[in-house]
């Protein structure tokens, strides 16, 4: 219940975040850039999804940045390299090395237990041990049969794949090895892999830039630069899932037939599905090629086309034009979600001490403001409303700021305006929907929920859908992000890893074999870095070792923590990290977008962060106080 | 004693945490230069009302009045400059930090905005010399023994210049000698005119050293005993206020196959002690002690959380080995931890998640976890241990602790075990509670269980057991059948004692 409620909380944040970017600029939202922001936003939630599974251990991973600029720079070359030899040998080599290393781990457990634990031979842990003998040896056949048959290229290239993969899988079994076996903490020890690999990576490179040149753009690049299909054939799927679910969660699964609830939110489903099925799916019945309906309200105006077939042209593009209005209701909508919420928190006793955490920020305000107005001073420029409102307003202000000190007071004056304001209002939706969600009153429900509706609907308004590529890396998120969803939520696994995040003690307590799951996190969490590596290198096509993932941990932990999940451990989900990550990638685009000088998009994206956890904190903490009194 | 004004008024102070009533209108008088005991059982109250006494806690209701003065005791610091310094159960000291540091900490003296290290040895020199302690300031707190920092506790309390000193059971992990010397230390600061409230178990102590005794029972004062009348027996009758008997439920039904036999076994915490003893299938056995005498460390060593380090143990006649807890709970071994909340329970998870977490893997297919099983599961053992919880997706942070307690249990029931071992299993449960997890403890014998628990509350060892075994610094001192059990036999065998007089039993007015 409690993370639903999070995760509805980022999601509004995140259709906040879209529909101020879209506002400020159009651009935003031309199918380009949302082809960019999609594929990127799919290659860091990978990488979140393992920092996810690490952090619901109570554990973190610094090392991802580092590895992803290793494990790159690997497989490039192992894929330069060994093109040379015949493909079958390439495979048979990888398949050897892993089935060898089987055996010698079985080898090796035998030998521990007879020797040292002096048990009899094969009377401990029988099953594991036979398994890994089997796989062993047929691994070893496999490798035989590749190295005497012929194969085509794509075997060097899944080869160069497969040992991304074996690299990170192992570097995360070392992490986890020295975290339970050497007892040392996960920071230090990935720290450590951050500076290792890095510094590994430019040896082994000789700091050369490494790329594949155009020679594999239309083979293994296509992993992270396809383009299968466009938002509408998504979309179709999505509708088609949604109303699937819809039926099963309301006619089929046992529980709609006991809670009348779970019946009618299934239907809610069913009729979303239908709708997003029928409206994307007329796309192809229009054909790809039609000039009218670039965007998802005229293709429901085609739609009315089909239904009553002598509609004018003009009647068509209405719903079009009456979608592009929407931001008017949710302006009010939202404004009168801010009131109640104000309203409701300030009427009480604790105001004070919601002035008394955001007063400090205030000034804080003032005194960058004070620090601009002197430098001003200092440049000859004195204030007034016309240059404050061109910093607001234009982007080509940017420009003029060279006569200014520094040549970036426009700037600043933008970001200060723009951010301080988005940030503030960041961290009040953020717990607006988190708070929103839980509490009583159909009033602010009902406003919540038009909120969020007319977002989309203006979202949807201004994009063109059938022009918007989906890129490959985007399917690989749903199915990384499905397999890792149904691991932590369905299995004893996934139990365990909350169990182990909660209270590791208890844990152990209770019988959890707590250092094996330790271990299996970070082999999850370096496998997903690994995997992201893999898409991260084909997709710029050129990795420089020294830079290549640099902070990429870091946005992967940010995405995490604005997903939901907690430092401290035992909480995390998978849907909040994409949506998280998608967050980090649309915070990156805006200040471009806004036209802010990309130099300061890092500085951008901390302030937006820190003043929006400062709100979503002091609201959290100042409700928390009320329910406190109200309960007693 | 001075009897003109109480230099401490506490007046019908209450308390109440979510589920519990901790105090209920406790009032407490203390005159200048009185040591005042209070004594208690477990969970009656007293370390709540002493954290209110010190600033830790505020109360619901209630005043507290210094020198006839009402005062609002907010803070560690408000009590400070009340002239109240309280000696925890625990030891807060600073193990980084040398003896003399931690003396002055959080009021060093400096001079220059430096720290003036050299008054802080000298003044600490002279304290460290009244508490007897024969140390040198510069010494690292993490160098010293229990007892050691347990009684440089007491001189930070001294060195504040209290009025009023409060201490919670000080003597737990105090050998005689330097109990004897603590005693020695209360009556000097008597003589100089500071009062004292003392907290204790140990009813010999209280005896010894109390001008005047207050007991608390469930949260209310529940009489008190001047000089005069201090004794164990009016003691006892008044903490416990009800027959014995009545309380605890325990039926004889012990069997002749050997559930777990322990031979020359050593702990890693005691490798140069060896522990052997058996408990019969259906029997409960009880294990005594002071703290520290290393019992939990004896049962965590047979649930394989710290594996043995020579011995053998011997399960249902087939010799074992427990090198994590994985294999003991293969081999029918449960363990309810003594810190519920830091081991037993995982508080922010539901009591569904609790109360499945141990037997997952039995209730899961191809590693997918069954709801439907584990509801069933949780909905079964939540009704046969009459945990009280609305529903069995609540927080188990949100239960009482008597109600966690049996969601730990519960935990350990649904894997069937043959040897259930209980550390300290009613500490910190409310009366109610205690009694059904008594009544629990009986059924799980009857049914051939064998229950190994370790207790510090003497009553409750006396009630439950059929038999018990006394630790002593790592080592078995003695074994009690039941018809020499008596508190005295047990307290003689705690303490390092030999039972050279078997006609102990007569005291105490123990079943």
């Amino acid at each position: 219940m409690k993370s639903s409620n999070k995760i509805l909380g980022i999601l509004l944040l995140l259709i906040y975040v879209c529909v101020a970017t879209a506002l400020l600029n159009d651009a935003f939202i031309k199918p380009y850039n949302l082809q960019n922001l999609l594929r990127s936003s799919s290659m860091f939630a990978i990488i979140g999804i393992g920092a996810v599974l690490v952090i619901v251990t109570g554990g973190i991973d610094l090392s991802t940045g580092s590895l992803i600029g290793l494990v790159g720079c690997t497989m490039i070359m192992t894929l330069k390299s060994w093109s040379q030899y015949p493909p079958g040998d390439n495979g048979a080599w990888l398949v050897q090395l892993i089935g060898v290393e089987l055996l010698l781990v079985a080898a090796g457990w035998v030998l521990w237990d007879t020797l040292v634990k002096r048990r009899k031979l094969l009377t401990h842990a029988r099953r594991p041990k036979t398994g890994l003998l089997v796989a062993g040896v047929l691994l070893l056949v496999v490798a035989f049969w590749l190295r005497s048959t012929e194969h085509g290229n794509w075997m060097t290239m899944a080869v160069s794949v497969g040992v991304a993969l074996w690299l990170s899988a192992h570097l995360g079994l070392l992490h986890g090895l020295m975290i339970t076996k050497l007892g040392l903490q996960p920071f230090v020890v990935t720290l450590c892999g951050l500076m290792i690999y890095r510094g590994l990576s430019r040896y082994l490179t000789g700091d050369q830039t490494q790329g594949l040149g155009t020679e594999y753009n239309d083979s293994l690049r296509l992993l992270a630069i396809g383009k299968p299909c466009t938002a509408t054939a998504v979309m179709l799927a999505v509708g088609i899932v949604l109303l699937l679910v819809g039926m099963w969660k309301s006619f089929v699964s046992k529980r709609s037939r006991r809670d009348a609830t779970a019946r009618s939110n299934g239907l809610v489903l069913l009729v979303l599905g239908a709708v997003t099925a029928v409206v994307a799916s007329s796309r192809y019945w229009d054909g790809w090629t039609v000039e009218f309906g670039n965007t998802f309200a005229q293709v429901a105006g085609l739609e009315l086309k089909f239904f009553t077939l002598d509609l004018p042209e003009r009647a068509i593009a209405r719903p079009a034009h009456l979608m592009s209005f929407a931001w008017i209701p949710l302006i009010v909508c939202f404004g009168g979600l801010a009131f109640l919420t104000a309203r409701r928190t300030l009427g009480q006793a604790d105001r004070r001490l919601l002035i008394g955490r955001l007063l400090p920020l205030l000034v804080v305000a003032g005194g960058l403001a004070a620090l601009l107005a002197v430098m001003n001073w200092i440049g000859g420029e004195t204030i007034t409303l016309a240059n404050m409102k061109s910093a607001f307003v234009s982007a080509e202000a940017a420009g003029s700021g060279d006569r200014f000190l520094l040549g970036m007071n426009v700037v600043l004056w933008k970001m200060l305006g723009v951010f301080f304001n988005m940030g503030v209002v960041m961290g009040g939706v953020l717990w607006l929907g988190k708070s929103w969600t839980r509490s009583a009153g159909n009033l602010p429900r009902a406003l919540w929920i038009f909120t969020l509706f007319f977002a989309v609907l203006w979202l949807l308004s201004k994009t063109a859908i059938h022009e918007t590529v989906v890129q490959t890396p985007f399917f690989f998120l749903v199915v990384i992000g499905a397999l890792a969803g149904i691991f932590l939520n369905t299995t004893v696994f996934g139990r365990y890893f909350f169990a182990l995040g909660n209270n590791e003690e208890a844990a152990r307590y209770s019988g959890i074999n707590t250092d094996n799951m330790t271990i299996l996190a970070y082999v999850l969490c370096a496998l997903c870095g690994g995997f992201g590596a893999v898409l991260f290198t084909l997709d710029s096509n050129n990795v420089e070792p020294s830079g290549h993932g640099s902070f990429y941990e870091l946005y992967a932990i940010a995405a995490a923590v604005l997903g939901g999940s907690s430092l401290r451990g035992g909480e995390g989900s998978i849907l909040g990290v994409i949506i998280g990550a998608s967050i980090m990638r649309v915070l990156y685009n805006a200040p471009d977008m806004i036209g802010i000088a990309s130099q300061l998009e890092m500085f951008t994206i901390g302030i937006v962060l820190l003043i929006g956890i400062i709100v979503d904190e002091t609201a959290r903490r100042t409700a928390a106080k009320r329910d406190r009194k109200t309960a007693l | 004693m001075n009897n003109d004004q109480p230099i401490l008024h506490v007046k019908e102070i209450s308390k109440r945490f979510p589920g519990v009533v901790a105090l209920d209108r406790v009032s407490l008088e203390l005159g200048q230069s009185e040591i005042l005991a209070v004594i208690g059982e477990n969970g009656a109250g007293k370390s709540t009302l002493m954290k209110i006494l010190a600033g830790n806690q505020l109360p619901d209701d209630g005043e507290i009045l210094v020198d006839g003065v009402p005062q609002t005791i907010d803070s560690v610091q408000a009590a400070r400059a009340n002239g109240i310094a309280l000696i925890h159960q625990e030891l807060n000291l600073c193990q980084n930090l040398d003896v003399g540091a931690n003396i002055f900490l959080g009021r060093e003296p400096t001079r220059g905005g430096m720290i003036d290290r050299q008054r802080i040895r000298v003044q600490s020199e002279t304290i460290l010399q009244q508490v007897g302690l024969d140390l040198s300031p510069d010494e690292l707190v993490g160098h010293l023994t229990i007892g050691q920092q347990q009684m440089v506790e007491i001189a930070k309390a001294i060195s504040t210049e209290a009025r009023i000193v409060i201490m919670d059971e000080p003597t737990s992990s105090l050998s005689q000698r330097e109990a004897n010397k603590l005693f020695d230390i209360i009556r000097q600061l008597k003589s100089r005119g500071v009062s004292v409230i003392y907290i204790s178990h140990r009813l010999g102590e209280v005896e010894l050293i109390a001008d005047r005794v207050e007991v608390l029972r469930d949260g209310r004062n529940a009489g008190q005993l001047p000089r005069h009348e201090i004794n164990h027996q009016a003691m006892v009758e008044r903490m416990v206020g009800r027959e014995i008997d009545s309380y605890y439920s325990r039926t004889d039904c012990a069997r002749d196959d050997a559930a777990i036999e322990v031979r020359r076994l050593r702990t890693f915490a005691n490798p140069h002690h060896e522990v052997s003893f058996r408990v019969q299938a259906g029997e409960i056995v009880g294990i005594a002690g002071l703290v520290g005498a290393g019992r939990t460390e004896l049962l965590m060593t047979l649930f394989g959380i710290t594996p043995a380090t020579e011995g053998s143990i011997v399960i249902g006649g087939q010799q074992a080995e427990i090198p994590d807890s994985q294999t003991a709970m293969q081999l029918g071994i449960g363990l309810v931890p003594e810190d519920r909340k830091q081991q037993g329970v995982l508080l922010p998870m539901s009591v569904r998640e609790n109360t499945s977490l141990s037997t997952l893997s039995t209730l899961a297919q191809l590693g997918f976890v069954d709801r439907g099983r584990e509801y069933e599961l949780a909905t079964e053992m939540t009704r046969r241990l009459g945990t009280r919880t609305p529903h069995i997706e609540q927080p188990v942070k949100f239960l009482s602790g008597g109600n966690q307690q049996k969601v730990v249990i519960a935990k350990w029931l649904a894997r069937e075990p043959a040897i259930l071992l209980m550390d300290e299993p009613t500490r910190g449960v409310d009366v109610g509670a205690r009694q059904e997890i008594y009544k629990l403890m009986d059924d799980l014998s009857r049914a051939g269980v064998a229950i190994l628990f370790v207790s510090s509350d003497m009553e409750e060892v006396l009630g439950m057991s059929d038999r018990i075994i006394v630790m002593h610094e790592g080592t078995i001192s003695g074994e009690l059948a039941s018809e020499q059990f008596s508190e005295e036999a047990v307290m003689t065998l705690a303490t390092g004692g030999q039972l050279d007089q078997p006609t102990h039993s007569a005291g105490g007015g123990q079943p």
